[in-house]
């Protein structure tokens, strides 16, 4: 059947071409990014719109390491971004299991109250949060944002996990039970295991978001010391110049943790989430 | 092993009754069969049972204990689920010695029993392997060695055999018959499936919408049904029942059915009153079709189910769908007109207002011969 094979072949082609088309795509901001990063600032303007610059540099990268505060805000970044994806995934895991296997009162009013916070525009709450952080004094403060990001990633996460606990028949944690486990033992012997494509997939999604998140810091953090890096990114910015090639160096290597959490945690990733689209 | 009982159990969900006054002994030893359509409520006693739902009222008894309040780990009990419920990231091994592991018993000690136990369910070899890597068949097998590790009190069975195909459940059915006669356990066993009621059980427990119909040996509740639900749901092809009313004729007591056709009683029942309106059961395998005459019923052929060994004929009487099961090929073609000899002998009376039994007394006349139809 010449024909079907043919069609076939099309197909194929159509499908990989797509795919690479959306490569292109997602991925060319990425490669700008590199680019004017190892471009010379004498060639930036002066060689106008080339795909790859005639001489190469990496005194930008240099700059950023030595002469900026990146390195700060770089473990300021991590420090949040890790500390509330490990916080926002411990409550989710335990409010999505309670959502998931128990009975109790006000459990349609909670989600829907969980469900209402995702739908206020962020720029609505910043000054309430503002005027809550302020006396509290964490403003200012790695801690403040944590809680701010821990609090606003976590309704989307209790759903994501909710959904991956529904996906775990309910007769293993009943026979671990009868088997001589406690409800706890159960969980932590049996579910618990099974979860950690989903615990994966909610850290690494909190990670990422909390990793870019630029609106909060912006507003609770004034001190450069406590600066998140989407923040410090601000400080290429002056006056009256823009210094590109540091900003997107500084840019380049602040997408190396996000990298290599996302090589750690992706083959965990693709069952994780894929498990929660299927049966949750 | 120890003995279970349930003293008037019941349970509701909200404001649905789902279990009535369970009562059920159930001995040392026993293999009990739960047996009755979906939604009858047997899965519910059994997960009652085993704690894992909360009991409404009444009290369950393992053994001497008391254990309406206790948590499923603190019952000692085993249970197979339908769905095998094996643990996808432990290894078979793992698997079997799971609840030793939590009672934390030596890794040496768990490693020699799971592979005895392995060994007689001819596990050995799959030790190694998790639960996706096996068949259907090898799956069920795990789930019972896991049952059988731990040397529970009883054993409860869900449903075990109703994921595999029908031959694998029949080799299935007869290894769980050779585990209880080998290990002497207490098992209480739920199906849907009344041939796997009828070939496992010591006793049969038949539900019905949370009630208990009728409790018995298979052999017993097969002959003598007590009312028309367990006369209808035990057995299959199913038995056929005729509307009749009882009236006297020429000195006999006979059920004459609403077409006039007349079925002579060769027993004596208790109750019967000349008036009465009786639904009479009759099994399949007691109808014949005759080469020549009338018979006590003339039917006309709807459909055949040759199955090779036997042949099932389906014939309209009266409008209602009469079911023949012969061992011999009939030869029968549809639409056809046959005449269908009842063997009067096999009865069954049930009062079309109770629905209940009419007993059958001890008999005086049971030799009588009876002439066939007219």
């Amino acid at each position: 059947m010449p024909d079907v094979t043919k069609t076939d072949y099309i197909k194929l082609f159509a499908h990989r071409f797509a795919i690479l088309l959306y490569l292109i795509f997602s991925l060319f901001p990425l490669y700008w990014l590199l680019k004017i990063a190892v471009t010379p600032d004498k060639l930036l303007y002066s060689e106008g719109v080339k795909m790859w610059p005639s001489k190469l540099t990496w005194v930008n990268f240099e700059l950023v390491f030595t002469q900026s505060e990146f390195p700060t805000f770089f473990i300021n970044s991590a420090i949040v971004s890790s500390a509330t994806a490990l916080l926002t995934t411990l409550i989710a895991a335990a409010a999505g299991y309670a959502f998931c296997r128990f009975k109790f009162r006000g459990k349609l009013i909670i989600s829907a109250l969980l469900l209402i916070t995702q739908m206020f525009p962020l720029v609505m709450v910043l000054a309430p949060i503002y005027k809550i952080m302020a006396p509290l004094g964490l403003t200012n403060s790695l801690l403040g944002l944590v809680i701010i990001y821990t609090a606003f990633n976590v309704p989307f996460a209790v759903f994501l996990m909710q959904s991956f606990f529904e996906g775990i028949p309910r007769d293993l944690e009943e026979s671990a039970m009868v088997e001589g486990c406690s409800r706890f033992t159960a969980l932590r012997k049996v579910i618990i295991p099974l979860t950690l494509p989903g615990m994966a997939a909610t850290l690494g999604f909190v990670f990422t978001a909390a990793w870019s998140e630029m609106l909060f810091a912006l507003m609770l953090i004034s001190d450069s010391s406590v600066s998140t890096f989407p923040v410090g990114l601000l400080n290429f910015v002056s006056k009256f110049a823009v210094q590109w090639g540091q900003m997107m160096a500084a840019g380049v290597l602040a997408l190396i943790p996000a990298c290599i959490f996302f090589v750690f945690i992706q083959r965990y990733l693709v069952q994780g989430l894929t498990a929660g689209a299927v049966k949750g | 092993m120890a003995s279970i009982t349930l003293n008037n159990l019941s349970k509701h969900f909200d404001k649905t009754q789902v279990l009535k006054n369970i009562n059920i002994e159930m001995l040392e030893g026993e293999f009990v069969v739960l047996v009755g359509p979906s939604g009858c409520g047997k899965s519910t006693l059994l997960r009652s049972i085993a704690g894992l739902e909360q009991i409404s009222g009444g009290d369950i008894f393992i053994g001497e204990t008391k254990v309406n309040e206790l948590a499923p780990k603190d019952r000692d009990i085993s249970m197979v689920f339908q769905s095998y419920a094996l643990y996808p990231h432990m290894s078979v091994e793992r698997n079997m010695g799971f609840s030793l592991e939590v009672q934390k018993v030596p890794k040496a000690q768990i490693k020699k029993i799971v592979s005895e136990v392995a060994e007689s369910l001819g596990l050995s070899q799959l030790l190694d392997r998790k639960p996706k890597a096996l068949s259907g068949g090898q799956r069920q097998r795990v789930a019972m060695g896991r049952a059988i590790v731990r040397h529970p009190k009883a054993f409860l069975f869900d449903e075990p055999l109703s994921n595999l195909d029908a031959q694998l459940r029949v080799q299935m059915r007869l290894e769980i018959k050779a585990l209880h006669q080998r290990l002497k356990s207490t098992i209480v066993y739920v199906t849907h499936d009344q041939v796997e009621a009828m070939t496992l059980a010591d006793r049969i427990v038949v539900l019905n919408a949370g009630v208990i119909q009728q409790v018995g040996p298979p052999l017993e509740i097969y002959d003598r049904p007590a009312n028309l639900f367990v006369a209808g749901f035990m057995g299959s092809p199913s038995m056929n029942f005729i509307n009749t009313q009882v009236i006297m004729d020429r000195g006999q007591l006979c059920l004459q059915t609403t077409s006039g056709d007349k079925l002579p009683l060769v027993h004596q029942y208790q109750n019967l009153q000349v008036g009465m309106h009786i639904s009479c059961g009759i099994r399949p395998e007691h109808v014949s079709i005759l080469d020549s005459g009338f018979g006590h019923l003339q039917g006309r052929v709807n459909a055949l189910e040759p199955t090779g060994i036997s042949e099932q004929i389906y014939c309209d009487y009266q409008g209602e769908n009469l079911c023949i099961y012969s061992m011999q090929r009939s030869g029968c073609k549809e639409n056809q007109a046959i005449a269908l000899q009842l063997d009067v002998h096999k009865l069954h009376l049930f009062s079309e207002q109770t629905g209940l039994r009419l007993q059958q007394l001890p008999d005086a006349i049971a030799e009588y011969k009876v002439v066939s139809g007219e």
